[in-house]
């Protein structure tokens, strides 16, 4: 069930009834009518991947409990490395096993011994990595002290499964979600109303910006031995734009329609394809994910307050393992390994917090160098987004030669019958309502804002993708 | 929430609006534009009479040059082949052209394997998509036959965007500027440029036939019905094509049948054992003008 979808279409509705007018009298009533909701949601993928999150949900919640009640070191250690194995084992089993298995055996057929490897028929359950971050830093955070473990099995179940972040995030913090799922919601219209608008330009960035672009993406990408240099061009940012539309399109999606059972989640996407600089880029792109690495990797490694070395090798550390995070494929690695040397100058010239401010353009020369920098960063940004969306490090690299060597820059026919060019104008448009609104969460809201939704109800119905159904990339991951 | 409720019964009421407003400009726009699709094309030859129509699948779409008949008969001549129809989308568009008022002298349509198969062309549906509304063998063909879902018929716009990638907002502009497209003006044919004759792909033939075709047989007694010439033909398989003797079983069922299945050697005048290429339409409707339409005469 994806939140783009008829039946979704039907569920939302039906829980918000319940929530509202049935189920209102008291916190536990609302919360058990979500819990229901997300359980119920999750099961629509695959029913048997349930226990596998109850059973996540409740090793956190036990050994949380046991943490805080420990009466020695020894014993907190205990309960909390237990919980870290076993969450970090069922991600092992099921996104990581195949991979180093396969991995290991190319390593020992390299070295001349014939191997095959024993692999696991397992399908990856939807939003593993996403539930199991959770429950992590759930539990970090307990052995740190630095919040209170959760009594309440129902309210931590809601922590874990609430079904708006429950696939694919924003990755939440207890210290965030908890203390909203333990008091009684009241109805709140603006939060609702802003709610709506941000549920419908999410919308708008999956079925209008995202699977149009993918169409387009996919054609090249899959063809690009065949592609000239603009076409290949055009594919990066196609996916480019495609990626950013599919998953900050689901992030609004989820915070939109949390917002109407009266939850706030954490902002996931700032406009990152305005950013100036890598640093920046990594601040404003699937930041609740970023903040996860930085608060419990980053930090405890060291962070930045060790010298240079330190910093460069806590850096490499986190994009590689966040490249890691993403999947299963040297590919990943790769594109965490590229944006590691992106990070690498700003690093060392001490310029990685340089641009923290929302950016402005006025009519002087120091905007035509803000300009340049945000291409300059936009552009590395697609480089980085061929090695994510090439199917092998070797199709990465011919790709990126391809472009510089065919020297082609015309129009071109693609196997889905369309030219390469055709949706620069949707591209480019969208960039400028971006623009406009970057400092909201969505362009929607302010004046006119009737008349701006009936547009994007508008370009959703006229200009989405359906018949050419593409899921959330990051469902996969 | 009085107020949200409110909001929430606004919002899809400009849905609902829109949902009106998109079906009836891009309807508009595909019924008053010019032909781009072979269905628009069929619609335009509403209310006169073409002497040759030309039905069928790929194998008649790429196969037969109307021109070459229009030069050799002096007499008007279309090809509406569309890919992968089957005989169920054949006697739609059979049933079509009474329904537009199309007059026509004889209609060639082309048998082979297609009796066995079950299914429904690629193109036709989404071409005919548009037009649901406007008759009840439109509705049937979509609904009935291709098994389109029936929010298509009832929830305005639901059509349009089940087929976007081919009748959505890129198509509908392409109509409003007049883009033209070859398939019309090439008057149905469509033909296949490839021309290496090193087709390895040796296609074969079911091993045996289906004891009846229900549409077959419709169509037969809709020609009968409605004073119809029909003539049943077979358009050249290449030489490699295993199971030859398929065509045979064949003319066990349609014993009227024209069988050209072995019209055509040369490789080279192939695309695939399935399809001429352009040289090889040519020679092959040469063939057709001759044996069918001048022995008919």
């Amino acid at each position: 069930m994806f939140f783009n979808s008829l039946s979704f279409a039907i569920f939302l509705p039906i829980v918000f009834l319940l929530y509202w007018f049935v189920f209102n009298k008291n916190k536990s009533n609302q919360n058990a009518v979500l819990i229901i909701a997300s359980y119920y949601f999750y099961s629509c993928w695959d029913w048997r991947f349930l226990f596998l999150l109850v059973f996540s949900t409740f090793l956190d919640y036990y050994t949380g409990i046991r943490i805080e009640k420990a009466k020695s070191e020894g014993s907190r250690k205990f309960w909390f490395w237990l919980s870290i194995s076993i969450n970090l084992g069922f991600l092992g089993v099921f996104k990581y096993y195949n991979f180093f298995a396969d991995s290991f055996s190319d390593l020992l057929n390299g070295f001349g011994l014939q191997t095959s490897p024993l692999l696991l028929n397992v399908v990856l359950p939807v939003g593993i990595s996403f539930y199991t971050f959770h429950g992590l830093s759930y539990v970090i955070d307990i052995y740190l002290k630095r919040i209170k473990a959760e009594y309440n099995f129902v309210d931590y179940s809601l922590f874990v499964s609430y079904f708006p972040l429950l696939v694919a995030g924003p990755i939440e913090r207890a210290t965030h979600l908890l203390p909203q799922v333990k008091v009684k919601r009241t109805f709140d219209y603006q939060k609702a109303k802003e709610g709506i608008f941000q549920f419908i330009w999410g919308l708008v960035k999956k079925v209008v910006i995202a699977d149009t672009c993918a169409t387009y993406a996919n054609a090249i990408f899959d063809n690009y031995h065949s592609m000239n240099s603009l076409s290949l061009l055009l594919g990066a940012v196609y996916f480019a734009f495609q990626i950013y539309g599919d998953f900050s399109g689901y992030s609004d999606m989820a915070l939109g329609m949390s917002k109407l059972f009266g939850i706030d989640l954490l902002r996931n996407f700032n406009y990152p394809y305005f950013s100036r600089d890598i640093a920046e880029f990594w601040r404003r792109w699937h930041i609740s994910l970023s903040s996860w690495f930085r608060d419990y990797l980053y930090i405890p490694l060291g962070g930045s307050s060790g010298g240079m070395a330190m910093k460069i090798r806590n850096t490499f550390v986190i994009f590689l393992i966040s490249g890691f995070w993403h999947g299963a494929n040297w590919t990943f690695i790769a594109w965490g390994f590229i944006n590691a040397l992106y990070f690498l100058p700003l690093l060392l010239l001490k310029k990685n917090r340089s641009n923290m401010e929302t950016v402005s353009l006025y009519w002087n020369w120091n905007s035509l160098k803000v300009i340049a920098s945000i291409i300059s960063t936009f552009s590395l940004t697609c480089l980085a987004w061929v090695f994510f969306r090439a199917k092998s490090i070797g199709d990465a690299f011919e790709y990126i030669t391809r472009i510089f060597t065919n020297r082609i820059f015309e129009s071109q026919y693609l196997e889905n019958e369309r030219y390469n060019f055709e949706i620069i104008i949707l591209v480019l448009a969208f960039i400028l309502v971006e623009w406009k609104s970057r400092t909201k969460l969505e362009p929607i809201s302010g004046r006119y804002s009737y008349l701006k939704l009936t547009l994007c109800l508008a370009a959703i119905i006229a200009l989405g993708t359906y018949s050419d159904y593409k899921e959330f990339i990051y469902f996969q991951f | 929430m009085k107020k949200f409720i409110i909001q929430i019964i606004g919002i899809l009421t400009i849905i609902l609006i829109l949902l009106l407003a998109f079906d009836f400009a891009y309807t508009s726009v595909y019924k008053n534009a010019n032909p781009r699709t072979k269905f628009q094309y069929l619609r335009s030859l509403k209310n006169s009479k073409v002497n040759y129509i030309f039905l069928g699948s790929s194998r008649v779409e790429n196969g037969i040059d109307p021109f070459i008949i229009e030069n050799n008969t002096q007499k008007k001549c279309v090809n509406l082949g569309y890919e992968a129809a089957k005989l169920g989308d054949i006697y739609t568009v059979l049933q079509l052209l009474k329904w537009y008022n199309i007059a026509s002298d004889t209609v060639f349509i082309q048998v082979d394997y297609i009796y066995d198969i079950k299914g429904h062309s690629i193109n036709l549906p989404y071409e005919m998509a548009p037009f649901i509304k406007e008759n009840q063998i439109t509705k049937d063909y979509l609904i009935d036959y291709v098994g389109e879902d029936l929010s298509t018929y009832y929830i305005p716009f639901v059509r349009y965007c089940a087929s976007d990638q081919k009748i959505g907002f890129r198509d509908v502009f392409a109509n409003v500027i007049g883009k033209k497209t070859t398939v019309v003006a090439n008057k149905g044919y469509s033909p296949l440029r490839k021309n290496d004759g090193k087709h390895s792909n040796h296609l074969a033939l079911p091993t045996s036939i289906a004891s009846h075709n229900p549409y077959y047989e419709k169509i037969k007694k809709y020609g009968a019905a409605n004073n119809l010439k029909i003539v049943f033909f077979c358009a050249p398989f290449c030489k490699h094509t295993k199971n030859l003797d398929y065509i045979k079983k064949l003319k066990t069922k349609i014993p009227d049948l024209h069988d050209f299945s072995d019209a055509i050697e040369e490789d080279s005048m192939f695309v695939d054992c399935f399809h001429l290429n352009e040289m090889g339409s040519r020679k092959f409707t040469e063939i057709v003008v001759e044996k069918i339409i001048n022995n008919k005469k």
